[in-house]
C-alpha cells in the first residue's frame, strides 16, 4: 500500500516450494497481534505528517524566530552601525570594530533609504531560482558593504560602481512561510529593449 | 622565533586514496587505503608501537575521531580532528607538525579525509536557516573578485580557462586523479554557467578521498627512509569576511597574503618565484588559483594572465602549479586536500613523481584558501 489516503494497491503471492522455510514465522496475523496502536487520530495524523499544526518538512524548519528577532535591525530595517571611534561602518552589527577594534562604541546608521553603489557581482546560475541567473554581489551604502541579491536587473547592466538603492523583497519560503530581506535595485535603469540576451556579460563569453 | 620549526620535522611516509565518486567505499575504506600506504612508505609494520599521536582534519565526519580511531584501531593515544574550512588538511598537518617541534612525540599521523558523497547532493547544499548572505554558494563567493579584477586588469574567462585545461591536462598523468581527460580553451569557453565567470570547467568537483602523511624528528628520519623530506613552514591566516571586510579591495585573497608573509618568514623564503621550484595551490575555481599566483608572490599584481599565457604555471614551465592536476581533476574532499597536496610535494621532491616529475625540485609550496574565503593555510616542504 502507498499513500496516505488517495489509493490502494494489493500484491497477490503464491506460495512456491522455496518459499516453505519461511512457514513457522509470526506472520502478518502475528505481527498485527503483536502491534502497538496509535494513542489517537491526532498522532496518527502527526506520524503521517498531516498535521496541519507541524512544519513542512520540505523547507526544514525555516529561519529559528531566536534569530530573525535578534536580526531585525539588520535585516528588516536595514540598519548599519557607525563606530563612533574611527568612523567605519559595518554591516550587519558587530561586537567589536573592524578596523580600530573598539568593543561597543556603535552608533545605528539607517541604509534603506540611502543610494549607493556596487563593488563586485556574479550572475549565479546555481541557486534555485526559476529565472536564473539570480544577480549578486556586494554594494556599498553609506560606506556600510552587504552581500545581497539584485533585482529588476538586467545583467547586460552590471559594472563596478553601479548606482543602486535598496528594496525589500521576498527572499524564499523555508519553514513554509514568507522571509524578507532587502536587495539592491539599479537607480533609474532606462528600458532598453534593444540589448541581445546573446550579449549579455552573463552568458557566454 | 619564525624559524621555530624549520627543519625539525620530517615527512617520512604518505599514503593517498583513490580520489572519485567512491559510491562503493566508506570513510573507513578511505582512510584504511591512504593510512596504510604511507605505514608501507615509511617502512613500518609495528604502527601501534610507532605512532604516538593522530591529528585529522575533515568537514563533513559522520563519526569524529573515532572515524579514524576506530577505522585505523588506533587507541591508547591521542586522536584529535581539526576543522578549518578548505584548510583542514593543511591545519592538521600544522598540529602534527607542532606536536613534534615541541618535542611531545617523536612519530605521529595525520590523516584528512571527506566523503561528501554520502551526503546525498551532488554538490554543496544550499543553506536557507538565514535570509542574509544568499546566493549561499562557493561558486558565487569565490567569484567575487571577478568583475573588478577583470576591469582592473583586462583579464577575461580566457585566462581562466587556460588555468582549467592545463590542470586537466597534468590530472591525467595522476594515477589517483578522478578526471583524467584533457580539455580544450573552447570546451572550457562552451560548458554551462555555474557563476559568472565559471563556468561548469572553471569549478573543482566534490569527491571522495583520503590522504596520510608520518611525521617524525629530523635526527630519526632516515630510520624510516633515506630521502625524507623536511618541513620548511606552515601556516594558517584569517582575515574578515570579504562580503563585508571595509578595507576589501576585490583584487587579492587577503588570508593567502597573511599567510604567505608568516609562512616566508618561516621558511627564510624572500624570494618566492626563484626559491620556490613548485607548488600546489587551492584552484577550487580557476580565479582562485589566477590570484594565489600574486598573492603569493609568483609574478607581479595584474601579470597573472601574461605568465598563464607563456606557460610559466605548466608542468614544463618556470614555476609548475598543480603537478597533480590539483582539486580541478582530484575534486576537493575538503578535510583530504592540503594532505592529498603534501603527498604529491613529497613525490615530487623525493623524484617519485613519474611523468609529472619536476626536474630536480628542492622547494615546493602547498596552499588552501577556504570559507567565504576567509582562512588560508600554507604549508612548504623541502629536500634535506
Ligand atoms: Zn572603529
Amino acid at each position: 500500500m502507498r499513500g496516505p489516503r488517495q489509493r490502494a494497491e494489493a500484491l497477490l503471492f503464491t506460495l512456491t516450494g522455496a518459499a516453505r522455510g519461511a512457514r513457522g514465522r509470526r506472520g502478518v496475523a502475528g505481527h498485527l497481534a503483536q502491534r502497538r496502536p496509535l494513542p489517537s487520530y491526532q498522532s496518527y495524523l502527526a506520524s503521517r505528517q498531516l498535521s496541519p499544526s507541524d512544519h513542512d518538512p520540505r523547507g526544514g524548519g525555516g529561519v529559528p524566530a531566536t534569530v530573525a528577532y535578534r536580526e531585525r535591525d539588520a535585516e528588516l530595517s536595514l540598519h548599519g552601525f557607525r563606530c563612533t571611534g574611527c568612523g567605519t561602518m559595518h554591516f550587519p552589527r558587530q561586537r567589536v570594530c573592524y578596523r580600530c577594534h573598539a568593543r561597543d562604541r556603535f552608533e545605528a546608521v539607517r541604509l534603506s533609504d540611502r543610494a549607493g553603489r556596487v563593488l563586485s557581482y556574479t550572475f549565479d546560475w546555481f541557486f534555485p531560482n526559476p529565472e536564473p541567473p539570480t544577480i549578486a554581489g556586494v554594494v556599498e551604502v553609506e560606506g556600510a558593504r552587504l552581500y545581497v541579491q539584485m533585482c529588476d536587473a538586467r545583467p547586460e547592466q552590471l559594472r563596478c560602481d553601479l548606482p543602486i538603492e535598496m528594496v525589500f523583497r521576498r527572499i524564499h519560503e523555508a519553514g513554509g512561510r514568507p522571509n524578507y530581506f532587502w536587495k539592491s535595485t539599479p537607480i533609474a535603469a532606462p528600458a532598453s529593449d534593444a540589448a541581445s540576451p546573446a550579449t549579455a556579460p552573463g552568458g557566454g563569453r | 622565533m619564525k624559524d621555530a620549526i624549520r627543519d625539525k620535522v620530517a615527512v617520512v611516509g604518505v599514503g593517498c586514496s583513490a580520489f572519485g565518486e567512491r559510491w562503493d567505499a566508506s570513510p573507513e575504506d578511505l582512510i584504511v587505503e591512504a593510512a596504510y600506504e604511507a605505514y608501507a612508505d615509511a617502512g613500518i609494520d609495528d604502527q601501534q608501537r610507532v605512532l604516538e599521536a593522530v591529528f585529522c582534519g575533515a568537514v563533513y565526519p559522520s563519526r569524529g575521531t573515532a572515524e579514524v580511531a576506530e577505522s585505523l584501531k588506533l587507541f591508547g593515544r591521542p586522536v584529535s580532528l581539526v576543522q578549518n574550512y578548505c584548510a583542514t588538511g593543511t591545519d592538521a598537518f600544522r598540529y602534527g607538525v607542532l606536536s613534534i617541534a615541541a618535542g611531545l612525540y617523536d612519530t605521529v599521523l595525520v590523516v584528512g579525509f571527506d566523503k561528501p558523497k554520502d551526503r546525498g547532493v551532488s554538490g554543496p547544499s544550499v543553506n536557507l536557516t538565514g535570509v542574509r548572505g544568499l546566493p549561499a554558494t562557493p561558486a558565487a563567493w569565490f567569484s567575487l573578485c571577478a568583475a573588478r579584477y577583470f576591469e582592473t586588469y583586462g583579464a577575461s574567462r580566457e585566462d581562466l580557462a587556460r588555468i582549467a585545461v592545463k590542470n586537466h591536462h597534468n590530472g591525467t598523468l595522476a594515477p589517483k586523479s578522478m578526471l583524467k581527460r584533457e580539455i580544450t580553451v573552447e570546451d572550457a569557453l562552451g560548458a554551462r554557467m555555474i557563476a559568472w565567470p565559471f563556468g561548469l570547467y572553471d569549478c573543482a568537483a566534490q569527491s571522495d578521498g583520503a590522504a596520510a602523511a608520518i611525521l617524525t624528528r629530523r635526527e630519526g628520519a632516515r630510520s624510516f627512509r633515506p630521502d625524507p623530506v623536511l618541513v620548511k613552514a606552515v601556516s594558517i591566516a584569517l582575515a574578515p569576511n570579504p562580503q563585508g571586510d571595509p578595507d576589501f579591495d576585490f583584487l587579492s585573497w587577503k588570508p593567502t597574503v597573511y599567510a604567505a608573509r608568516d609562512a616566508y618568514a618561516q621558511a627564510g623564503i624572500t624570494d618566492p618565484r626563484s626559491q620556490i621550484h613548485l607548488a600546489q595551490l587551492h584552484d577550487c575555481f580557476t580565479l582562485t588559483e589566477m590570484l594565489s599566483y600574486e598573492d603569493l608572490g609568483f609574478c607581479d599584481r595584474g601579470t597573472a594572465k601574461e605568465h598563464v599565457a607563456a606557460g610559466t604555471f605548466a608542468l614544463e614551465g618556470a614555476l609548475p602549479v598543480n603537478t597533480d592536476g590539483g582539486l580541478k581533476t582530484f575534486g576537493h574532499p575538503t578535510g583530504a586536500t592540503g594532505v592529498r597536496m603534501i603527498y604529491e610535494n613529497t613525490l615530487q621532491l623525493q623524484g617519485r613523481a613519474g611523468p609529472r616529475q619536476v626536474p630536480n625540485a628542492g622547494l615546493a609550496l602547498s596552499h588552501n584558501l577556504g570559507g567565504a574565503p576567509q582562512t588560508c593555510g600554507i604549508a612548504i616542504l623541502g629536500r634535506e
